[in-house]
């Protein structure tokens, strides 16, 4: 009898194990993202999901991705964030202050990955600390109150003899941190800054036009997700004006901006994934420290300066990462 | 006999014992000493590996240090003028450029004045000539060239380290540059200590520098997260040799080595789980392990069959001993081993049957003693024949001797009386018969007959037959001179005659006896009759026979009971023994 059972036992192990295997793969994770604009699932799917698949979470087998887009209807987000949060996904991804200002609003227990937090998520209160952010927020940090001012400096910089310069916001981004840390820049180097609001792409003619019209002589396109996806459009509006622009993104330069100064993507992506990857194998986002971009990248696009009739100073060029020719 | 029942499995068990502790000691010895040897070189040669794997990713992370540091070299080679120095301006922007872990550079004159200073998020500025000599990395980087501060952490979490470097005279000045040392990530996730070891870097007060999970530095100077990094670190500083175990933030037990880096004065931990470590080590034990046990089955098995192989005919030897001792001599002990104990069963087997041999003729010499004189029956039997004993014709004396007045005495005496007498009389009468090798056939109360050349022919059978009846009158006559003594009136007469007779065993089953039928017994029967006391009668043929060596009377023919004819009687005369004397 007692044999028997053995027998039994040893020939169950393996059967068990097989089928364990078996189910491994039934298990599929559920990844929601929540972005303002198709952008951000783009980038999402071009730069998340191979990292993602690396880590072991390949989407179609153990990994099922949600796009929730407000395109570009931002007054959308807080919907579409409790709509996102119904579907019970094991982990929200939220591109963007608004969609993870939402996203906080729908839950306060499904773990959030900022991709990318534009401002302190201290100050603004989803985290306790960087080091242990103690609720359900965690991610990536852009930096961009800082980085929004050292791209005005650069330009500057670069054009010194360039003193109109006009810097185009979203218009959410009226009086937030960014905003007033490009004015506290402007006035710290003494350079005249005019800013613009505009509060999407049917307003892009109209405020190009004012820009043209306000005589300034270089551009800064300030940081969010709606102009990096309007790049090409933004890049050829500025062709228009005639004035040398600088972009949030290296990629932006690709799209036609003279120079784009910032964070490297693609590394600050594999960090969303690293975050996401984790979260999805267990590890609580309070326990996991929010983090700020590594590598930095300038890129210059050539081509647009020739266009514009202007030359690039060697120490611009010296500093590129990228030079588009 | 007693011990043997009480143990019947003594000798299998000792041999049992025996052969496999041979077996069994030397293995087991074996594989302990090549258990614990080996025990000792793995844990030498982890000793070793884990040691060269802590050097090596020490010289890893200096070598990311290293490669900033000689980046930094080229920004301090030239002396600084007055003017600003456009080109040192592009050199340091591309410097930040080439080393994305530099954060800022700072670049600092001969007298201490910062002349430029580039960054990848602060806002760059050129001849601020701010007085920086008495900051701690103007200071350090002069007096020691090359000078690390200790790290710290940004908003308590992202490290960053400065590192200032001085030129090889003042007039260069110095470069002072910040470092973000999560691009040390690359370096120290890329080393792995064996499958799953990995390494770390702590600075001076044992803070997490450096670690394959980034989130682990970025909790800073967090003391529930460094707890079981800094017991490692201690662990291993402590004990100052090779590597020692400990605890890792799960619990589980680690190998531990640590190497210094000198510049920053940091320390590379790096640690194995101990189960991973000492693989080698339980995979070793166990294969022991199995060894011995199978080793342990084996020699079992082999010293069970050998006991049996070397106890089963020692047991059929003891059956076959007690069966014979039963007296079952068909018995025989088979034994097939062609060793020494199949000689020893088959010389017992030998043993057996000259016993069976020996018994036979044993009982068969018993049997003849009854009726011979024991020196015929030697001789029967050493002839081993029986066929002497069979019925056949031939020609014997037949003597018959009884006492006189017997039935008389026996009526008057008492029992005891009469068995003294009649012990007396059949041992005297007995000597003389075995002493002349005569047959006794019968015997019954006081008289006996005895046959002469029958079954052994003898010489002279006349004579002899004479000579014994003479002995036997005078040995008699003596005894019944002590009778007489003792008021017993009692003669004894003698008869005896010659002719042929049929002799042969007669009787059933294990009662035979030897006898002599034909008239001349008739005949010595009827003269023993006729004898009276001191008297010996015998018929013409004996007396024809022994006339010329015996003094004989012939009493004339007499009728003689049986017989038609009067028949010639001899007396035979005969001195006493006192007579002689």
């Amino acid at each position: 009898m007692r044999r028997r059972d053995l027998l039994l036992g040893a020939l169950a192990v393996p059967l068990l194990l097989t089928s364990l295997l078996a189910q491994t793969p039934e298990k599929v994770w559920r990844v929601g993202l929540l972005t303002p604009n198709q952008f951000g699932a783009r980038i999402f799917r071009q730069l998340n999901l191979p990292e993602l698949a690396r880590l072991g979470f390949v989407e179609g087998r153990n990994l099922s991705v949600q796009v929730f887009s407000a395109d570009d209807a931002y007054e959308r987000l807080p919907a579409l964030a409790v709509d996102l949060v119904a579907t019970k996904p094991d982990v929200i991804i939220a591109v963007a202050p608004t969609a993870i200002r939402a996203a906080r609003a729908a839950t306060s227990t499904i773990p959030i990955v900022m991709a990318y937090a534009g401002e302190d998520p201290v100050a603004a209160g989803w985290a306790h600390s960087y080091s242990r952010p103690g609720g359900n927020i965690t991610g990536v940090v852009l930096l961009n109150p800082e980085l929004e001012g050292k791209r005005l400096h650069l330009l500057h910089n670069t054009f010194p003899s360039r003193r109109r310069i006009a810097v185009l916001f979203h218009s959410r981004s009226r009086n937030t941190p960014t905003d007033r840390s490009v004015q506290a820049v402007a006035q710290k180097a003494g350079i005249a800054i005019q800013s613009f609001y505009t509060s999407g792409p049917d307003e892009y003619e109209a405020t190009f036009n004012a820009i043209r019209s306000s005589g300034a002589d270089a551009l800064q396109i300030a940081g969010g997700p709606i102009f990096a996806n309007d790049a090409a459009r933004l890049a050829e509006l500025a062709l228009k004006a005639g004035v040398p622009t600088i972009c949030e993104w290296p990629d932006m330069a690709r799209s036609g901006c003279l120079i784009g100064y910032g964070v490297d993507r693609a590394a600050l992506q594999r960090r969303v994934a690293d975050f996401v990857a984790r979260l999805l194998r267990g590890a609580p986002a309070s326990e996991m420290p929010i983090e700020d971009p590594t590598t930095f990248e300038l890129a210059v696009n050539l081509k647009t300066a020739k266009s514009l009739g202007i030359d690039v100073p060697n120490t611009l060029l010296a500093q590129a990462d990228e030079v588009i020719e | 006999m007693t011990g043997g029942r009480l143990r019947p499995h003594g000798l299998f068990q000792k041999y049992f014992l025996v052969l496999f502790l041979a077996v069994v000691i030397p293995l087991t010895a074996n594989g302990l000493s090549e258990a614990w040897f080996g025990y000792r070189d793995q844990r030498a040669r982890l000793d070793q590996l884990l040691g060269v794997e802590a050097r090596s990713a020490a010289a890893r992370i200096q070598g990311f240090l290293d490669g900033i540091t000689g980046q930094l070299g080229w920004l301090v080679q030239l002396p600084w003028t007055e003017e600003p120095d456009e080109r040192r301006r592009i050199d340091a922007l591309r410097l930040l450029r080439q080393v994305p872990a530099i954060v800022s550079l700072t670049l600092v004159d001969g007298t201490g004045r910062e002349r430029l200073y580039v960054s990848r998020v602060g806002l760059n500025r050129t001849e601020s000539r701010t007085d920086r000599s008495t900051e701690a990395p103007v200071t350090g980087a002069r007096s020691a060239r090359i000078w690390y501060s200790e790290v710290s952490y940004y908003r308590g979490s992202e490290p960053y380290l400065t590192v200032a470097i001085s030129g090889n005279r003042p007039s260069v000045g110095v470069v002072v540059a910040e470092v973000n040392l999560k691009l040390i990530w690359d370096v120290i996730s890329a080393i792995r200590v064996g499958e799953t070891g990995f390494a770390f870097v702590m600075d001076r007060p044992s803070r997490l520098v450096a670690h394959p999970d980034i989130s682990l530095v970025l909790r800073g100077s967090d003391e529930a997260t460094l707890a079981p990094f800094q017991a490692a670190r201690q662990a291993v500083q402590s004990a100052n040799t090779g590597f020692v175990t400990s605890r890792d933030a799960e619990g589980s037990h680690i190998a531990v080595a640590a190497a210094p880096i000198a510049g920053p004065d940091w320390t590379v931990v790096v640690e194995q789980p101990l189960s991973e470590a000492f693989g080698p080590i339980y995979a070793a034990l166990w294969r022991t392990a199995a060894l011995l046990l199978g080793g342990a089955a084996f020699a079992s098995l082999l010293a069970f069959a050998l006991a049996r192989r070397m106890t089963e005919p020692i047991r059929l030897l003891e059956e076959g001993t007690e069966r014979i001792g039963a007296g079952q001599f068909e018995h025989r002990i088979e034994i097939r081993t062609g060793d020494e104990l199949q000689r020893l069963a088959d010389s017992f087997n030998a043993m057996v049957a000259e016993l069976a041999l020996s018994q036979e003729r044993q009982e068969r010499i018993a049997k003849l003693r009854r009726f011979l004189a024991p020196q015929v029956a030697q001789l029967v039997d050493h002839v081993g024949d029986d066929t002497l004993l069979e019925g056949h014709r031939t020609e014997v004396v037949v003597v018959f001797c009884d006492l006189r007045g017997f039935t008389a005495f026996s009526a008057r005496a008492t029992p005891e009386e009469v068995m003294s007498v009649l012990s007396e009389y059949y041992e005297a009468l007995g000597h003389i018969i075995t002493k002349y090798a005569a047959t006794l056939t019968s015997f019954s109360g006081d008289g006996l007959m005895v046959l002469v050349n029958a079954p052994v022919p003898v010489a002279e059978p006349a004579l002899r037959a004479v000579d014994l009846a003479v002995e036997m009158q005078r040995s008699v006559q003596e005894l019944i001179v002590d009778w007489q003594t003792r008021g017993h009136r009692i003669g004894f007469g003698v008869g005896l005659a010659m002719g042929p007779a049929t002799v042969g065993r007669i009787g059933y089953e294990s009662r035979f006896d030897y006898t002599a039928i034909g008239s001349v017994v008739n005949l010595a029967a009827r003269l023993c009759a006729a004898a009276a006391d001191r008297e010996i009668l015998t018929d013409a043929a004996v007396a024809d026979v022994v006339k010329d060596k015996c003094s004989l009377i012939p009493l004339g023919p007499r009728a003689i009971k049986g017989y038609e004819d009067e028949l010639p009687v001899f007396s035979i005369l005969f001195e006493s023994r006192s007579d002689a004397a």
